[in-house]
């Protein structure tokens, strides 16, 4: 059976990255 | 040929161009070695026009191309949007802000996402009986998956900017 998204730690890993490159792109676009 | 792999074929290739073309145009009116912000049209634009092409047309990478080009194109509709309120027309009316915006730019650039989800499900969906149809709308693959994405990751950048300066 699928275990449910949210017990995956890849899921975690994941958006960790993916929140903290937002959060630079953010910073780092300057117009 | 089989009809659905020249119809992948096509899809790819159309891919590949209007990715091309909007890459082409990013250099021509923001060059990469002037600024570094540039860099960040080069190399989305870099990445659509080589490795997410090639990933879709093998079934083992389809769905990882199509999260990859979906992101991409949620991350050039933001920095889109974003330039557009940085340099806002001088007059406001709906003429300005649909012709002298990245509106027009934002609309090529969605043409990329429709691509990238017409060969996901050439390849993942096979007809309407396909389970992950029937999940819920907000769940992958859906298109409210991608609409929460484009909120959250709006929302990320927009605090990102605001609070790191």
């Amino acid at each position: 059976m699928r275990r449910f998204f949210l017990g995956k730690p890849g899921w975690w890993i994941l958006h960790v990255v993916a929140v903290a490159f937002m959060f630079w792109l953010g910073h780092f676009v300057r117009f | 040929m089989v009809q659905k792999q020249k119809v992948r074929l096509l899809l790819v290739g159309a891919l590949f161009f209007v990715s091309l073309g909007g890459w082409m145009l990013h250099i021509r009116m923001h060059p990469p070695l002037k600024q570094a912000v540039h860099l960040v049209p080069f190399l989305a634009g870099l990445l659509s026009i080589t490795a997410i092409p090639l990933m879709f047309l093998f079934r083992k990478t389809v769905a990882y191309a199509y999260v990859m080009n979906g992101m991409l194109v949620i991350i050039g509709a933001i920095t889109m949007t974003h330039f557009s309120f940085a340099y806002l027309p001088g007059y406001i009316s709906f003429g300005t802000i649909t012709l002298n915006t990245s509106l027009s730019d934002i609309g090529i650039l969605f043409t990329n996402f429709m691509l990238g989800k017409a060969l996901f499900e050439l390849e993942m969906l096979k007809g309407e009986d396909t389970r992950v149809r029937h999940g819920r709308f907000y769940r992958y693959p859906n298109m409210g998956w991608w609409l929460v994405h484009l909120v959250a990751l709006s929302a990320v950048y927009l605090l990102g900017h605001l609070l790191w300066k």
